[in-house]
């Protein structure tokens, strides 16, 4: 009878086992067959190889001026033309992608640390510390993140690093008003009660019971993120506040072409195309991904 | 009962709620002990307080609430003074707690094996992974489950309810506590899954020689699994004695209430008894007795001054007026 009891337990196991598909093949599957998510990422995934192998590409200099060769429309020499320095616009804009998800993928792993700490402290805390990071977050939540990043851009100067700076500056708010909200509902579970009352820490509780339950939606949040950190960065060049400009940017490029949008369009175009592609692969593969990792908050948009 | 020694006494314990409403007390002036190798029944009904003696053991009342009285102590040293840290090593330890529904209580996205893993390496200091996987199969077995090393590797969502439920108790026993306080184990599972948790908990008490206090409203589970049994009415212990004792010769009108209100199989009755009334307001002080406007035998003293504690025989304690009265009240 007892042996009869344990091998049907163990068969019922094994059923299990089999019939509920593991979270994250599940995910993944389910990520397949969303459009939004299969178009964003073979985008993203397009640009960043090409990003990535600009060194190796047979590519001309980015930034070898060539006199004689200004302003050339497409050929088969330059396939994007030259601009008004004689420079090859197809390989500044390949290695402008560089500069920019450089940029964008730092300044929003930044302010997701910055808000993640933040926002985990105050939701899980509550009480006082809430209170002080709710204020903070609000006060930045204020200002629209590309004003904010703009002033503090304008104050450190131009640059790589004060670009990344003012980026995550602006940008962590979001990240933390996330977070809290997300904590907030989170250290509430019975789980994270469950373990608090087996001995846990409050560190261990928050990093380890809390975080884990609320990744789905900062996952989300990032990817839209990269897709704004890069608007941003470009905005910023464009207005000369960004990166500095032996080094390639769309936004800069964008600014400088437009003097001679008229008779070489070329020159704004191509990296007009390159930067909208790029951003519209992030924001499909961020709001396809939140409707593959939480099918409840399809439709909304933060 | 006086030859054993004492794992848990209270006394006097009060715990408030200070809410902007005003104050709730939830409960007032417990008086519980918990001897080793015993299991001890909390009933009541809800909003007594069951749950919330635990908390307080436990010192994990909810904000706005605190211990604002008494006195815990485990094993002759005082809890409810000491050092958060201090504290933060007892629970799991060396008092665990199960709760009701443990489908809940178990964090969605780890695996059972890094779910247990978790607390056998904090409490024991246990980092080697061949040796921490030994010990996660080891608990697992203990609560009878089959095919342990499958399990490990699967997420709560993969298991049934009564599985979940087993690697919780695994959970709470696996750093073997002395005590252990089930929360309303089986309220979430289904009768026959109720009986297998409930002789599984009875065995591994016996078995580990720790002692359980086990909260329910089901005065059945009671009579099955516990030793002694301590009726709680509004915030307070009403009564207490060993089951048999209690079943048999209920002292307190309330317990008595309980009972007649229970119905038995294969006794026919037209309408079920029932106890008149509702639980008073916890927020409104009471000087008396709390269970008097419900009570048929209330006399003029029960709303004027609050029973003592009277043992009326030995190990069968009631604090109600009725009882203090015939007696002499030397026995509180």
């Amino acid at each position: 009878m007892r042996l009869r009891k344990a091998l049907n337990d163990r068969l019922l196991t094994w059923k299990m086992a089999g019939g509920v598909r593991q979270t994250t093949a599940d995910i993944l599957e389910r990520g397949g067959r969303n459009l939004m998510v299969v178009i964003g990422f073979t985008i993203i995934v397009i640009i960043i190889s090409i990003a990535l192998l600009a060194p190796v590409l047979p590519i001309a200099d980015p930034t070898s001026i060539e006199s004689g060769q200004e302003l050339l429309p497409p050929s088969s020499e330059n396939w994007f033309g030259t601009d008004e320095n004689g420079r090859d616009v197809f390989s500044r804009v390949v290695w402008s992608a560089r500069v920019s998800l450089t940029v964008a993928t730092v300044a929003v792993v930044v302010s997701m640390i910055i808000g993640i700490v933040l926002g985990l402290t105050a939701g899980y805390f509550g009480g006082k510390v809430d209170y002080i990071i709710t204020g903070t977050i609000d006060l930045f939540w204020t200002f629209p993140p590309f004003l904010l990043a703009l002033t503090f851009a304008a104050a450190l100067g131009a640059g790589l690093t004060n670009v990344i700076l003012a980026i995550s500056i602006s940008y962590w708010a979001g990240f933390a008003r996330l977070m809290r909200g997300q904590a907030l509902s989170m250290r509430e579970r019975q789980f994270v009660e469950a373990s608090r009352a087996l001995g846990a820490r409050h560190w261990r509780l928050m990093f380890m019971h809390v975080l884990p339950n609320c990744i789905a939606p900062l996952i989300v949040w990032a990817s839209i993120g990269v897709a704004d950190a890069i608007v941003i960065e470009s905005s910023l060049s464009f207005l000369g506040v960004g990166t500095k400009p032996p080094t390639p940017s769309w936004g800069w490029m964008l600014s400088s072409g437009i003097l001679y949008l008229g008779n070489a369009p070329w020159t704004s175009t191509f990296p007009g195309i390159a930067m909208v592609s790029t951003i519209l692969g992030f924001n499909l593969l961020g709001d396809g991904l939140r409707d593959v990792l939480d099918p409840r908050m399809k439709g909304l948009r933060g | 009962m006086s030859g054993k020694k004492p794992v848990l006494e209270i006394r006097g314990l009060r715990t408030q709620f200070f809410l902007r409403e005003g104050i709730v007390t939830a409960l007032d002036g417990i008086d519980l002990t918990i001897y080793e190798n015993e299991s001890v029944g909390i009933v009541g009904e809800t909003g007594c307080g069951k749950s919330m003696t635990a908390y307080s053991i436990l010192r994990l009342v909810p904000h706005p609430g605190r211990i604002t009285a008494g006195s815990i102590k485990y094993k002759g040293s005082e809890l409810t003074t000491l050092d958060p840290d201090l504290m933060r090593s007892v629970r799991g330890t060396m008092i665990s707690m199960i709760f009701q529904d443990a489908s809940t209580a178990l964090d969605p996205v780890f695996k059972i094996g890094s779910q247990l893993g978790e607390v056998i390496s904090l409490h024991q200091n246990t980092y080697e992974k061949g040796e921490l996987e030994k010990k996660i199969v080891e608990v697992l077995e203990l609560v009878r489950i089959a095919a342990p090393k499958e399990v490990m590797r699967m997420y709560p969502h993969e298991l049934s309810g009564g599985m979940k439920q087993r690697v919780m108790i695994a959970l709470a026993l696996s750093c073997s506590p002395s005590l252990l306080i089930a929360d309303e184990p089986t309220t979430a599972l289904d009768v026959t899954i109720q009986g297998q948790i409930l002789k599984l908990l009875k065995g591994l008490v016996a078995k580990t020689g720790s002692s359980m206090m086990l909260i329910t409203h089901n005065l059945g589970i009671v009579a099955e699994t516990c030793d002694r049994v301590c009726v709680m009415y509004a915030g307070r212990i009403v009564e207490d004695a060993e089951t048999f004792e209690l079943f048999e010769h209920p002292k307190h009108p309330y317990t008595a209430g309980l009972l007649t209100a229970f119905p038995k199989l294969g006794e026919k009755k037209a309408e079920l008894s029932v106890i008149r009334g509702t639980v008073p307001d916890l927020m409104n002080p009471f000087k008396g007795c709390p269970f008097v406007d419900r009570c048929d035998n209330a006399m003029g003293i029960c709303s004027k001054q609050r029973p003592s504690r009277v043992e009326v025989s030995p190990g069968h304690f009631v604090s109600c007026h009725l009882w203090s009265g015939g007696e002499s009240p030397d026995g509180g």
